[in-house]
């Protein structure tokens, strides 16, 4: 495969949309940093006259920024909702630690000689700051800057989280499909974003200062490029999707319902961990999940019917490396024991516990399989371990956990959890490169992530349950060595979710009648 | 012309400044004289308002200087600092330029004063676009020189001003400045903690000791009549070349012998400006190899030829006599 051809035909054929993107990115990061400029400046100039007030501002500000970043962007949704404005509040918050900080070291390691000098010939206190201080810390602020834009260019991928746009969409997109021109085609832009504005900032930094007016005039073209983000003003008169990265990408996801369906909506892009709450504060009013998902239920949402058939069954098994089993043949045994033991609603049930619960999915785990009469105390270990990884979601938590027991009590294995490992792509590929033993799949992911299988293949399948196992299952044998045990028995397909209340009050029961529903909006 | 009155000064519990009073006339040339932490530069940057007193008033010109505006009372006193106070992001133009500036004077106004100052200070006009950086101690330190004195303030404040450069460029600038019209003209307080350049460049010297004003007076009182045993101690380590400068051979003209000599002597110099030192330096000038050296009185236009001993015997009953 050639993939440097590949990733020119991704921008060849995405160019608009890269572009987009791209804007959305310099815009997301000017109007934060601006913002972070107009309120840190003056605070670092604050605490550099009442020195009192450094340690808590500064410590404030220092907490900010070791708030983890998609945590933060949580916090701000109940506030702000979803979009730009949580987004560059986030960076914006992110920004000012640096920029305090430099403002006010560059104020006060000014030789007091020299600021002496100033009052000492009759410099009034604004006319010393303007004159002499502010021109003088001017290359450290300017430091603060550039290490804030830089961080925040970083940052702002993550904005693709929730439904503010930027190049995280291909990245996380990309990520999520395994698809690694589309996450370059995000990155690369992203990488190059960086050291631009790094270079620029880096020029900036070496001009001497002389004049307030210099000051004033860089500050102006700052703000001047953050008018290049024009905040996407979400149109909330029809209804709104919020798919994750991974479904806007997929041939059976966002793709498979315009062509199939002809759905025709506005959607953002948002990550799975804020649309629940998105949907459930009505930020959102259409959007994808999985179909065991515990959430459903909590939030009170319903899962649209697919008349056409374009989900693909996702059946979930556990995947392991052929010479895995083959070194440790007392495995298969034990990993089949569940299968067929989980069906569609004791695992929603499972999810809810954990999801919603919020118990510890090994505590979940154990309480099932103590009902099925699987559970064992764990045996003294051997001298072997077994790696097993999961995704960053509960169910697959929750099956990890279930493993891990089954291994412990049944074998003389022990077991290391790998276990938040953020993607299908990430988790495959620590697979093939030995850095995990086994993880849980779903087939419909193997079908058209691993495989890519083609749209007519897909088709010819349909949502028939066995065929697509007997697809995988040979597919991989011969194409990774990777064998797929049997299925646990649930299916989490992909599903198409709305509010209980909506469903009701719009009469919509399939993705058909949504359709059909949008389309006589217009 | 500045008249400080019973100045108390406390940081914490500290007393930096005890009771000081000073009067200072217009023209004179003070040096605030004394140990480190003698509180010296403390009372220096009491006089423009830099430290408010505790307790006490300062006056200039009978006003005390609280009632007035504090950016205008300072724009109207230079005051020049070490080396390093120059602004480092303005230019030497722009330095000299400041106070004119805050003053709001007219721009060809503020340029020909420039260029002026930088004639008189031997800064050749192309330095006028240099930095800071590119100027050597003693260059930065004549701009500083300038700066201070561009809007023509009555008063010059100096703290330490040449305390950073190496001995011979201090030497050197010191004697420059000495020429200049601005420095004869304006009234002058200097820090110093070097007691050469204090009887060198001080009409008067106030010399201070843990926050008191021990003695003010003229160079030669100090040294003959010191107030206590701290003014003693702290000059008695340079007591001879003290003397030696500080005695002219004006003050030992009654106690040379009358040889009346009627060449021209080698001094160009009026006697009242040449001091024994100077003198006594002139007897080792290898050029000089004469015995004597003839001087003139121009007051009443007498010439006396003058040998080293003649020298040594009269600054000797000058002593004597100044003890009595």
């Amino acid at each position: 495969m050639n993939d440097k051809s590949n990733l020119w035909d991704f921008v060849a054929s995405h160019w608009e949309k890269l572009l987009g993107q791209t804007g959305q990115h310099i815009g997301l990061t000017f109007m934060s940093i601006s913002l972070a400029i107009i309120v840190g400046v003056p605070m670092g100039i604050l605490i550099s006259r009442k020195r009192n007030l450094s340690p808590p501002i500064l410590g404030f500000a220092g907490v900010l920024q070791t708030i983890p970043s998609l945590a933060l962007l949580g916090l701000l949704i109940p506030v702000l909702g979803i979009g730009a404005k949580p987004a560059i509040a986030a960076l914006f918050l992110y920004g000012l630690l640096p920029i305090i900080r430099n403002t006010y070291t560059g104020i006060t390691n000014i030789d007091p000689e020299i600021k002496e000098a100033a009052s000492g010939l009759g410099m009034s206190y604004r006319q010393s700051l303007l004159k002499v201080e502010l021109p003088l810390a001017m290359p450290v602020i300017l430091a603060g800057i550039r290490i804030a834009t830089i961080v925040n260019v970083g940052v702002a991928t993550l904005a693709a989280y929730i439904a503010a746009g930027g190049l995280g969409e291909f990245i996380f997109g990309g990520i999520s499909l395994n698809n690694t021109t589309m996450m370059l085609a995000g990155a690369i832009p992203a990488a190059i974003l960086a050291l631009l504005f790094d270079f620029v900032l880096s020029r900036l930094q070496k001009i001497r200062f002389r004049k307030i007016a210099g000051i004033f005039s860089i500050m102006a073209a700052i703000v001047l490029l953050s008018g290049f983000y024009i905040i996407p003003s979400l149109d909330r008169s029809k209804l709104l999707a919020g798919f994750t990265p991974e479904f806007m990408g997929r041939a059976d996801g966002y793709v498979g319902l315009k062509q199939i369906y002809g759905l025709n909506i506005p959607t953002v892009v948002i990550n799975d961990a804020v649309m629940y709450k998105a949907i459930f504060e009505k930020k959102l009013d259409v959007v994808s999940g999985y179909g065991t998902d515990g959430r459903i239920d909590a939030y009170q949402l319903v899962s649209l019917e697919d008349d056409r058939k374009i989900f693909p069954p996702y059946y979930a098994a556990p995947i392991i490396k052929e010479q895995t089993l083959r070194r440790f043949p007392e495995l298969e045994p034990v990993l089949n024991l569940l299968a067929g033991r989980i069906n569609d609603s004791i695992m929603t049930f499972l999810n809810y516990q954990v999801d919603y619960k919020h118990r510890e999915p090994a505590d979940v785990a154990r309480e099932f399989l103590e009902k099925q009469n699987l559970y064992k105390p764990p045996r003294p270990v051997g001298k072997n371990t077994i790696r097993i990884g999961s995704k960053v979601f509960d169910e697959q938590y929750i099956l990890a956990s279930l493993y891990t027991q089954l291994i412990r009590g049944y074998t003389d294995l022990d077991v290391s959890p790998k276990t938040g490992l953020g993607g299908t792509k990430i988790c495959f590929d620590a697979l093939m490169n030995d850095q995990i033993d086994l993880y849980p799949e779903y087939t419909g992911t193997g079908l058209t992530v691993m495989l890519q299988a083609d749209s007519a293949t897909v088709r010819r399948l349909g949502a028939d349950k066995e065929a697509v196992y007997d697809y995988v299952q040979t597919a991989f044998n011969e194409q990774y060595q990777v064998k797929w045990l049997k299925p646990v028995g649930f299916n989490n397909t992909y599903a198409v979710m709305m509010r209980k209340e909506d469903v009701q009050r719009l009469g919509i029961r399939t993705i058909s009648d949504l359709s059909g529903y949008l389309n006589v909006q217009k | 012309m500045i008249h400080v009155g019973r100045v108390y000064k406390s940081f914490g519990s500290n007393t930096a400044i005890d009771n000081v009073s000073l009067d200072i006339a217009v023209g004179e040339h003070v040096v605030l004289l004394g140990p480190s932490g003698s509180g010296k530069t403390t009372l220096l940057r009491m006089i423009n308002g830099l430290i408010t007193p505790s307790s006490g008033s300062i006056r200039i010109n009978d006003v005390d200087i609280r009632e007035r505006p504090q950016n205008e009372l300072r724009r109207q006193i230079g005051y020049v600092l070490q080396r390093n106070s120059l602004f480092p992001h303005y230019t030497v133009e722009e330095n000299i330029g400041v106070v004119p500036n805050l003053l709001k004077w007219d721009k060809r106004m503020t340029g020909k004063k420039i260029r002026e100052l930088m004639k008189k200070l031997h800064l050749p006009e192309t330095y006028l676009s240099r930095m800071p950086d590119e100027l050597s101690g003693g260059e930065a330190q004549r701009v500083n020189i300038a700066r201070a004195l561009a809007a023509d303030p009555p008063i010059l404040l100096m703290d330490e001003p040449f305390s950073a450069l190496d001995t011979l460029t201090r030497k050197s600038i010191r004697e420059e400045f000495m020429q200049l019209d601005e420095f004869r003209r304006k009234t002058v307080v200097m820090v110093t903690h070097d007691i050469q350049e204090a009887f060198e460049l001080g009409d008067t010297i106030a010399l201070l000791h843990q926050g008191k004003l021990v003695q003010h007076g003229k160079p030669l009182e100090l040294l003959y009549n010191p107030a206590d045993d701290f003014v003693k101690g702290f000059l008695s380590n340079d007591y001879l070349k003290l003397s030696l400068g500080a005695t002219s051979i004006a003050d030992l003209w009654n106690y040379l012998p009358v040889e009346n000599c009627d060449e021209e002597g080698f001094f160009a110099e009026p006697v009242g400006d040449t001091t024994l030192w100077k003198a006594m330096e002139s007897f080792q000038d290898k050029n000089r190899a004469g015995q004597f050296i003839a001087m003139r009185d121009e007051h009443s236009g007498e010439w006396k030829r003058v040998t080293w001993s003649n020298l040594m015997h009269a600054y000797r009953l000058l002593q004597n006599n100044n003890r009595r």
